[in-house]
């Protein structure tokens, strides 16, 4: 199931509300590991299966750890979590793309397994062997209910696309934690505009790219290319960051605190930054579970370059089972040790404006990788941008770009702090009175549209399914 | 406080929205979709299993939508304040249109069309029997000016271009259309011609075959309805559209007509009863059935191989011919040499839009 689908809005989120805050606080976290299930359930009946078992698994990887903690067996319990956890993300994420490149190679012809990708699968297994190193590190105490540990699991708000949530950040939550009118009203705010981020904006200027990536290269033009991968940068952050909001919104009502995602990835001034920016909870559990025990940057230069090349491989490896994510990470490594070297010193004594540009054409660049798995097309697309196409635009270009232009003026303010800001200063300068009107009016307004638009549109996909 | 409030009124939307859903009933036809809506999914282990009944409770969800009609116009003006040229494959035109978008034409379907008529019109030419081909060309390429600036919009001439070099013998009736651009030849919120379009489409191919038309003021005009609103009007819901006029154009107020072989007959070919409702330009030929054959005061036999375009050219035609037999290709699972054979018919006429023609997988059969 997905949040902006007419089966969570109408029946899903008010029957787990309703009986959310119907039972007493002890079962609540029952309430939330069924429910979670449920909507894992309703996408993927089989696969709950696996998340059952990854749940026991990593809920009795934990005890071992406990149990065996400073003797010669303290190791056995995280060993088992994380072969297991990735053991579970490599066969059923990379099997297929491993066959594939052997056959490839060797000219053999091992059949495929083809199986369906489990949903979140990606998110959750770093999840669950978070946990067990968070408890072997000593950073959080042991899960001793397994159904709380469940809830942790399936936990239905960040289940499907994230925020990766570490379990020592919500380990004090998950047994106590508390509701009040003030989050459930401030987690509304948020979901609702997480809700419009991906139905108004994302799915929107979405279809712009998908008519121009379906568009033969061989008819597009420069102005119809850089008008695409504009779009596709649009509907990915406001895809992936809605989904975030949304999530931390519904976080909110049940009376949890998750760490942000996003913080405006599209104003960064260098390449470093923006990865500070965007995917925040990803980026946090590479660096504490990667990046620092390989040493980080405290054994030298050659080495902390190591770790960020071995980082950044993987980065764009768990994007996709594809040789363009790993290109797409690879060149993010490769920019990110550049700008380590030297190039973020030159960045800050350049205007601010030669950063901006320097970042959103690299992030761009990037796109067209990402988007692409097929090589041949993704370079045919990049040699369009730089003139290569048919011709510098056409009629077709001309039409889009006006269709869009409002959309796209729309995104651009979306995607700065401008409207957060001017929110800000509303709440300090205006009464109650107004403040609640302007909060009514938005929630009112953004439900009403996004229903609108899922009813009468068939055109909603789910870019994160994927990953 | 605030919080308080907004916990409330988010509760409350909630409860509005299951409430409204569980309270209005299911309806089972959508009017202005023209289509039936999803039911609830009857419940089986095996779709459950293999994710199929989630899909269906959520198309089920939005087809049931109370207001369905209502959010779809929402959209609509969302759309258009957005700066959105189109909307559901509809172009907001100049002066109120709303033209159907073509972008692109299947041209392996035309090629087989166009392939399959010259066959029919190979074998026909040894009976003696001339084919004469009409493909009209819609509003998009008639009144292209009045589509949004730089709109995609496909070569509908190319299509006639193709066909004439295939050695179809082709009415063209893109001059004289194009000749009365200014006047009311297409409906504004539906993707059909106007009865005076068709007319000026008679008038071309009656010249095509050397005759005379009947004048324009022969004909007794009378107005069917002056509330229509279509199909492109159906995609959109667009409150601020106009309402369109039908007229009826006819010497005679009576035909015998008969459908389907004796499945209805009547005396009229136009069936009012569709006046009453949001399809009014059914009421032309009874909407679409796969033959009709219309009795008339002349001679000859003629024979319409058609979509629904050809519905309101019938109307000037009838009364020349003592018989006139339509075929709609789309329903029609006999043989069309046979039906030509066993009917005397001496002379037939392929009537089709070009963009429905181009998609139309039925009319290959015309070679059975």
């Amino acid at each position: 199931m997905v949040f902006s689908s007419l089966t969570f809005l109408l029946l899903f989120l008010p029957a787990v509300l309703l009986v959310y805050f119907a039972v007493p606080r002890q079962g609540k976290n029952a309430v939330l590991f069924l429910f979670s299930l449920l909507f894992y359930a309703w996408g993927e009946p089989v696969y709950v299966v696996l998340m059952i078992f990854s749940t026991v698994l990593d809920y009795t990887c934990g005890r071992l750890v406990e149990k065996y903690r400073g003797t010669s067996k303290q190791k056995i319990g995280l060993l088992i979590s994380v072969f297991v956890n990735l053991g579970l993300l490599f066969f059923f994420k990379y099997t297929d793309f491993f066959i594939g490149t052997i056959n490839d190679i060797f000219g053999a012809n091992i059949p495929l397994l083809n199986l369906p990708l489990p949903i979140g699968i990606s998110f959750y297994t770093f999840q669950t062997m978070s946990y067990t190193i968070d408890v072997y590190r000593g950073e959080a105490n042991m899960q001793k209910n397994i159904i709380s540990f469940g809830a942790y699991v399936s936990l239905f708000p960040q289940l499907i696309a994230g925020p990766i949530v570490r379990y020592q950040d919500i380990a004090d939550q998950l047994d106590k934690r508390t509701h009040s009118f003030d989050k459930f009203g401030d987690g509304v705010k948020r979901f609702v505009t997480g809700l419009g981020k991906k139905v108004l904006l994302a799915n929107n200027i979405g279809l712009l790219w998908s008519t121009i990536s379906e568009t033969n290269a061989a008819s597009l033009t420069t102005v119809g290319a850089w008008l695409g991968i504009i779009a596709f940068a649009f509907q990915i952050y406001f895809d992936f960051s809605g989904y975030s909001d949304m999530a931390i919104g519904l976080g909110k009502i049940f009376g949890f605190d998750f760490l942000e995602n996003f913080n405006y990835p599209y104003i960064s001034k260098s390449v470093t930054e923006f990865w500070r920016r965007w995917h925040m909870s990803l980026g946090t559990w590479f660096r504490d579970y990667i990046y620092i025990p390989l040493g980080g940057n405290r054994k030298g230069l050659p080495i902390q370059i190591r770790n960020i090349a071995i980082v950044w491989l993987l980065t764009g490896f768990w994007h996709g089972a594809s040789w363009n994510f790993v290109l797409w990470g690879v060149f993010y490594g490769v920019l990110l040790v550049f700008e380590k070297l030297f190039l973020l010193k030159r960045l800050k004594k350049a205007p601010a404006f030669i950063g901006h540009i320097y970042t959103m054409l690299a992030v761009l660049l990037g796109w067209v990788l990402f988007a692409f798995d097929d090589f041949g097309k993704g370079f045919a697309f990049l040699k369009v941008m730089l003139g290569g196409g048919a011709g510098f635009v056409s009629n077709e270009a001309l039409y889009q770009l006006l269709s869009y232009l409002p959309l796209i003026v729309i995104c651009v303010i979306a995607s700065t702090p401008l409207m957060k800001k001017l929110y800000e200063k509303m709440t300090s300068k205006c009464g109650e009175g107004v403040l609640l009107t302007a909060d009514t009016v938005r929630i009112l307004g953004l439900s009403a549209l996004s229903v609108a638009y899922l009813i009468s549109g068939s055109y909603n996909p789910f870019l994160y399914f994927r990953f | 406080m605030r919080n308080k409030v907004i916990t409330i009124v988010f509760c409350l939307l909630l409860v509005a929205g299951i409430g409204a859903s569980i309270l209005v009933p299911d309806k089972y036809y959508s009017e202005s979709e023209k289509r039936t809506l999803k039911q609830f999914p009857t419940i089986s282990l095996a779709d459950i299993r293999s994710g199929k009944f989630g899909d269906e409770i959520e198309n089920y969800l939005a087809d049931q939508f109370p207001g369905r009609d209502g959010w779809v116009t929402i959209k609509t003006i969302a759309e258009r304040a957005s700066g959105k040229k189109e909307s559901g494959g509809v172009y907001f035109a100049d002066d109120g249109y709303l033209i159907e978008i073509n972008k692109t034409f299947n041209n392996k379907q035309t090629v087989a069309n166009i392939t399959a008529l010259k066959q029919l019109q190979d074998a026909l030419e040894k009976k003696n029997i001339t084919l004469r081909v009409m493909l009209v060309p819609t509003a998009s390429d008639i009144l292209a000016e009045k589509l949004p600036k730089y709109a995609p919009n496909a070569d509908q001439q190319a299509i006639i271009d193709y066909a004439k070099n295939q050695g179809l013998n082709v009415v063209d009736v893109t001059d004289v259309l194009t000749g009365h651009k200014d006047e009311y030849i297409f409906y504004k919120t539906d993707h059909h011609w106007t009865s005076l379009g068709a007319y000026y489409a008679y008038a071309a191919w009656m010249q095509a075959k050397g005759e005379t038309p009947t004048p324009l003021s022969d004909f007794i005009k009378e107005m069917l309805c002056d509330n229509f609103r279509g199909t492109t009007y159906s995609k959109v819901n667009y409150p601020f559209a106009p309402y369109d006029i039908i007229d009826a154009y006819y010497k005679a107020a009576h035909h015998m007509v008969d459908y389907n072989g004796g499945n209805y007959v009547t005396d009229s070919i136009y069936e009012r009863k569709y006046l009453d409702g949001s399809d009014q330009y059914a009421a032309f030929l009874n909407s679409n059935q796969a033959t009709t054959v219309v009795s008339g005061g002349g001679n000859g036999k003629l024979l319409i191989l058609k979509d629904s375009y050809a519905n309101c050219s019938a109307q000037f035609c009838v009364d020349d011919y003592e018989e006139t037999h339509l075929i709609d290709m789309r329903f029609f699972r006999g043989s069309v040499q046979d039906y030509i054979e066993q009917n005397g018919i001496t002379e037939v006429l392929t009537l089709y839009n070009i963009p429905n023609f181009t998609g139309d997988t039925g009319i290959t059969r015309c070679t059975k």
